[in-house]
């Protein structure tokens, strides 16, 4: 009977309820679009991160998450770290970038299944260990005109590509992978590597290694996976708070518009209120209709802003790469119950204004 | 008088109406403001940075010069280059940079004697000077001075050596805010940077001559690139474009969504007035009329709208600055008078189609529906 009540209501006035569904709709867009992007990276981070889980990963001091390719250690902390006692393995990493050509990873081919990567590369062979040879990430490849037995110039100098990686998700498929020495050669930084990761013999020690790491080296730093999951965290987070505040504008001003029709249809219908009032109707019932009314507009609107985002964060995805933006279950919810408290706020004023109409005065005249 | 009676009397008999409303033009255009003045910041540090530089084509590895301001301090340029490209025609002079990022800083090492050729004639001290050629002397941009605590006569440790604070540069909304010049030799020195320079600079006798110099050079070898500062502007303006797109769509889109909101209205107050409008064309009133009174309205709408938006968007732009570790956002005068004219412009166009309804009223339909 209620959602009778309201239908009518709104199909009564389909041109101005239209427009506002389309605001909301906009609204809802943008704010899905925007957050998709930092979803996407969100995702990336916690896939780079799994690659983690139980391990201590020592980089230089004062190096955060996002500035880990300005950590710099000595080669030979590699050996110094492997005498500790409770160390099951180290394996040196190096991150970095060369202007021009993209980003570097480099690691020690033995330590191949420490990093999760898989050895039956989609295309041609495997690096070797301190071979002028490179394997290209899936997404470099596919930006790049190169292919298996192409040679690249990197830095004056010639390596031949001798296999292109299959997708991980990881920082791997953006760019070149090469084993430590030519890596330290493309980069100028002979005897250096970006982050040594050590396996301890129990997981369950990897925090009191990580503190005596810390201790022990001079501008070394030493964290968990736990460490690295919280320093990520924290970036990723602010950024997710960035975009959606940002985004939520739109969607914002559309509140304002159902707040402004729904001023409108309560005053509209101030004898059908009333009347339904000498009728019996509780204030909670008023009040709860024309919420309801708000409610509705609002979620059809954000049923058509989320399907229109699918959409354009497919061609997004298309266009800048797989995996650059993705809406999450999380994020459909954050946006639902963002439109849901949008919607409740902005019908808010306009109820009360309803359900305190006295039926005695709004029927008065006539 | 009756004209303007009508447009705000309707405004003024809906209070709550014509406020949320308008609450929507001065989000959307506080929110213009407010992005908008982060791509014009960028803009003018970048523009400045350009501007302070001159005429000069800089010479560096190649791929190492993507981004516009400094080039990638690995660039390296073997040192026989200065030479050679010193006999090239047309060429007045030519120095080079040593460069290096130590914790954080942009350490820039010049031939002290060379940086008159960059016009720095302008630029003023905050204390102290330049460094002395040959000696471990650092001049520092404000902000490295401000955010280390450092000045003149202090020691600034740099690797393994100590290097005394001879000066401190006023504001230049450039790159060298962030960093430190100190000689050249020196700053080799400490980096061990023996066989190369970062970047060699060429001076040309005749600024038309720079396209045809840097072609010349690129010619002579395969390892650099040489970009002459006109280049440098064309890839920064590149660079720029993207950051305006996309804060200027969010803008835009936020402003599109406060225009339906100012089309609802509209539309309300043209079925509101139907009796008004109705009686109003019996008595003669052209379409013109009926149709500005609306238009009108609109504008009044957007004006006030964006009017009070721009200075909550001035507001937030100070917000945005304390955010960030420095003044990046700028609110430009051109900002705001564009701002104000898209606002009006905005509710102009959302009352287009309600106002062509208001036209169409018969007075006779009018003036019987009670």
């Amino acid at each position: 009977m209620m959602l009778d009540v309201v239908a009518g209501q709104l199909k009564r006035h389909k041109f101005r309820t239209g427009l506002t569904i389309l605001g909301i709709a906009i609204g809802i867009l943008l704010v899905t679009t925007l957050s998709s992007f930092s979803e996407g990276i969100n995702e990336t981070v916690n896939r780079q991160l799994s690659l983690l889980s139980g391990m201590v990963t020592v980089t230089s001091e004062g190096v955060g998450y996002s500035s880990i390719q300005a950590s710099e250690l000595d080669e030979e902390l590699t050996e110094e770290l492997e005498q500790l006692d409770g160390v099951e393995r180290v394996a040196p990493l190096i991150l970095g970038s060369v202007p021009g050509v993209g980003d570097i990873v480099a690691i020690n081919i033995d330590d191949v299944d420490l990093f999760d990567l898989d050895v039956e590369a989609t295309e041609g062979k495997f690096i070797e260990d301190g071979a002028d040879e490179v394997m290209l990430g899936s997404i470099y490849a596919e930006g790049s005109s190169l292919k298996v037995a192409d040679e690249i110039e990197i830095r004056s100098k010639k390596y031949e590509v001798v296999g292109i990686l299959e997708e991980t998700g990881t920082e791997y498929d953006d760019g070149i992978l090469t084993s430590i020495e030519p890596a330290q050669e493309m980069l100028r930084k002979e005897g250096k590597i970006t982050i040594i990761m050590v396996k301890p013999n129990d997981v369950n020690d990897a925090e009191d290694l990580a503190n005596e790491i810390s201790e022990n080296f001079e501008d070394v730093q030493a964290g968990t996976d736990k460490d690295a999951a919280a320093s990520a965290g924290e970036v990723t987070g602010q950024l997710s708070f960035l975009t959606f505040a940002i985004g939520s504008i739109a969607a914002i001003i559309a509140g304002l518009g159902i707040a402004n029709v729904m001023f409108m249809s309560v005053r509209e219908r101030q004898k059908e209120i009333g009347t339904m009032k000498a009728l019996g109707a509780s204030t909670k019932e008023v009040l709860g209709q024309v919420l309801m009314e708000a409610i509705i507009i609002t979620l059809i609107g954000e049923a058509i802003g989320l399907l229109l985002s699918f959409g354009i964060v497919a061609g997004i995805n298309e266009f800048m790469g797989a995996g650059t933006a993705t809406i999450t279950v999380g994020l459909m919810i954050n946006v639902t119950l963002f439109a849901l408290i949008l919607a409740m706020v902005s019908g808010l004023l306009p109820a009360r204004e309803a359900s305190r109409l006295q039926p005695a005065v709004v029927l008065r005249y006539e | 008088m009756v004209f303007f009676d009508m447009v705000l009397g309707s405004l003024w008999r809906q209070k709550t109406r014509s406020a949320l409303t308008v609450l929507g033009v001065i989000l959307a255009i506080a929110a213009i403001v407010s992005l908008g003045s982060i791509s014009e910041g960028i803009t003018i540090l970048v523009e400045d940075s350009l501007s302070m530089a001159g005429d000069f084509i800089a010479v560096a590895e190649k791929g190492s010069m993507e981004f516009s301001g400094p080039p990638d301090v690995t660039s390296r340029v073997p040192r026989e280059y200065l030479d050679e490209i010193a006999q090239i025609d047309g060429v007045k002079e030519v120095t080079y940079q040593v460069e290096a990022i130590y914790n954080r800083l942009f350490v820039s090492g010049n031939p002290i004697d060379d940086l008159e050729y960059f016009d720095l004639d302008d630029i003023e001290f905050i204390e102290g000077g330049l460094p002395t050629e040959g000696e471990y002397e650092v001049t520092l941009g404000y902000l490295v001075a401000e955010e280390r605590g450092l000045v003149t006569g202090d020691e600034l440790k740099i690797k393994d050596d100590e290097y005394t604070v001879v000066g401190i540069w006023e504001e230049q909304n450039g790159f060298m805010d962030y960093g430190i010049i100190a000689p050249a030799e020196p700053v080799a020195e400490t980096f061990g940077i023996e066989d190369y320079y970062t970047s060699i600079v060429v001076i040309p006798e005749d600024p038309a001559d720079m396209e045809k110099i840097s072609n010349e050079i690129e010619d002579m070898y395969d390892d650099v690139e040489a970009i002459t500062t006109i280049e440098a502007a064309e890839k920064a303006a590149e660079a720029i474009g993207s950051v305006r797109i996309m804060t200027l769509s969010i803008g835009f889109i936020a402003s599109i969504v406060a225009s339906i909101g100012i089309i609802n209205t509209m539309i309300m107050i043209v079925m509101e007035k139907k009796r008004d409008f109705g009686v109003m064309k019996a008595l003669g009133a052209q379409r013109m009329t009926i149709l500005s009174i609306v238009v009108m309205e609109a504008m009044v709408l957007g004006a006030v709208g964006s009017l009070i938006g721009i200075t909550f968007g001035v507001i937030g732009v100070q917000a945005v600055n304390q955010a960030f570790a420095f003044p990046i956002a700028r609110v430009t005068p051109n900002l705001m008078i564009l701002s104000l004219v898209y606002g009006v412009i905005l509710a102009v166009v959302a009352a287009l189609y309600p106002s062509w309804q208001a036209t169409k009223i018969s007075p006779i339909e009018a003036m019987r529906a009670q």
